[in-house]
């Protein structure tokens, strides 16, 4: 194909000094873009518009593997799934047994609280999501869940898996929703060590498997180990959950933080079913009633105390 | 003119196939050695194309693939937009140097691009920048000529 026979539009690279100011145009356009995500200065709607658009794309592209799914899974012989079977049987034997134990002390808390006069512990709903078998930027820290704003979630809203704490939702779309992870170095979460109650920020570093404590001062108590959950404060993450392990604590003499270096609990490459925690209204709360009023309640929904532990929602609070 | 526009047509289907191939998810560790497999469309309609592609249309085209990825919204139109302008002004001499040589100037092309990716992570404070961030330009090259050949066929059965 000849060149020639594109008339109307001659090439864009006939006149140099032209084309380079276009470049430096695009290039200057595409940093501003940048810096302008960078600082978050998009409004939410703008985002949110975008990732509707999109939404479709990540859904088609998941289809041939829940497809694959659903085929090794009705394949799979009896045999496995006895066992399988078994093995979760087992694995809720020994969650009911702990949870009547939690449950229990969730009566003595709430006892101990009333005697207090404090608040007692939010009620939070879950609503169970999986992952989209789709690969973002791996430099992005960011899952895509088949949930979105038709099921409640909306941004802000903290995803959880089995270990603990996995991220937070950034953009919902109608269907899916983008969950931003703790480990982006953009992510901070406030944090409460949970054998002292020291307060302090678990920043993400990039790396999945390592979080940052950058302001522990250094004669904090604090050891390899120590367990750190969710403090509650900045009122974004209900506090209890637990999220990282002390890997390393690091005291140089001369400085005055100690560097702390943290493994999360969540899976947070390998994770494929999360939960949502969808925070009750107000008006749920003080109506006392334990069933949500006025929402429409999301079809796989559960009711779990603010404790992290699944009690059964019948008890008023 | 209507062989202009079924042209067109096809570099829209790759670009959306190079768009799937980005986010189709990878076997475990198999994830940085994906090729970046737009740009190497883009770099061949450059070069093969009936002429070159425009700039805009590269950053429209990256700003999408932002929103797709979940990337910092920029980043692929920076990349895609210096490419196209590298491939424009070198076009000619890359067109007809033989494959061994082509192969390497679409590595270093790719290099370049891994560069910007790198100056903007280093830019976000991102920590973790391992040899993984380089593999994508060389996984690139490799699948270039493959590339080259198959996209060759498929413009001009005949030949």
């Amino acid at each position: 194909m000849p060149s020639s026979i594109d008339r109307k539009s001659p090439s864009l690279f006939a006149d140099d000094g032209f084309s380079s100011a276009r470049l430096m145009t695009y290039c200057l356009a595409a940093v501003l873009l940048m810096a302008l995500d960078q600082r978050g200065a998009y409004n939410l709607k703008i985002r949110e518009s975008l990732a509707t658009l999109v939404s479709p794309v990540h859904m088609l592209v998941n289809v041939p593997f829940e497809v694959a799914d659903s085929i090794s899974n009705s394949f799979t012989d009896r045999h496995t799934l006895r066992l399988k079977n078994q093995l979760l049987e087992d694995r809720l034997l020994v969650q009911q047994v702990q949870l009547s134990q939690l449950a229990a002390l969730r009566d003595k808390n709430m006892r101990l609280r009333s005697l207090l006069g404090a608040r007692s512990g939010l009620r939070v709903q879950t609503l169970v999501a999986e992952l989209l078998a789709v690969d973002l930027d791996p430099y992005s820290h960011r899952v895509i869940i088949d949930r979105g704003r038709n099921d409640g979630v909306m941004a802000g809203m903290v995803v959880l898996d089995a270990g603990g704490v996995l991220g937070q939702v950034d953009i919902s779309s109608p269907e899916t929703a983008e969950v931003i992870l703790i480990s982006d170095p953009d992510h901070a979460l406030p944090i409460q060590i949970a054998r002292t109650g020291m307060r302090s920020i678990a920043f993400g570093t990039g790396d999945t498997s390592i979080l940052m404590l950058p302001n522990v001062s250094i004669n904090a108590d604090i050891k390899k180990g120590d367990l750190l959950q969710t403090s509650g404060m900045g009122s974004h993450f209900p506090a209890g959950y637990p999220v990282a392990r002390v890997m390393s604590v690091e005291r140089s003499t001369g400085r005055p933080f100690a560097r702390v270096w943290a493994r999360p609990v969540a899976q947070l490459e390998r994770a494929s079913e999360v939960l949502v925690l969808l925070p009750e209204p107000p008006s749920a709360i003080q109506s006392d009633t334990g069933v949500v009023s006025g929402t429409p309640v999301p079809a796989k929904t559960s009711q779990t105390a603010g404790d992290a532990a699944a009690i059964d929602g019948n008890e008023i609070q | 003119m209507s062989s202009l526009r079924q042209n067109n047509r096809l570099l829209y289907l790759l670009l959306a196939i190079g768009l799937i191939l980005s986010i189709v998810p990878l076997p475990n560790g198999l994830e940085p050695f994906r090729p970046p497999w737009v740009s190497l469309v883009l770099i061949y309609w450059s070069l093969e194309g009936s002429r070159s592609v425009r700039l805009g249309f590269a950053f429209s085209l990256g700003l999408l693939a932002d929103v797709l990825l979940a990337s910092l919204i920029g980043l692929h139109a920076l990349q895609w937009v210096i490419l196209m302008f590298l491939v424009a002004r070198f076009s000619s001499r890359i067109r007809f140097s033989s494959p061994l040589r082509q192969t390497l100037t679409i590595f270093l092309l790719l290099l370049n691009e891994r560069f910007i990716l790198l100056w903007i992570l280093l830019l976000k404070g991102e920590g973790n920048l391992g040899l993984e961030l380089w593999m994508p330009a060389i996984t690139g090259a490799l699948v270039w000529p493959w590339m080259f050949v198959l996209l060759s066929r498929i413009r001009q059965p005949g030949s």
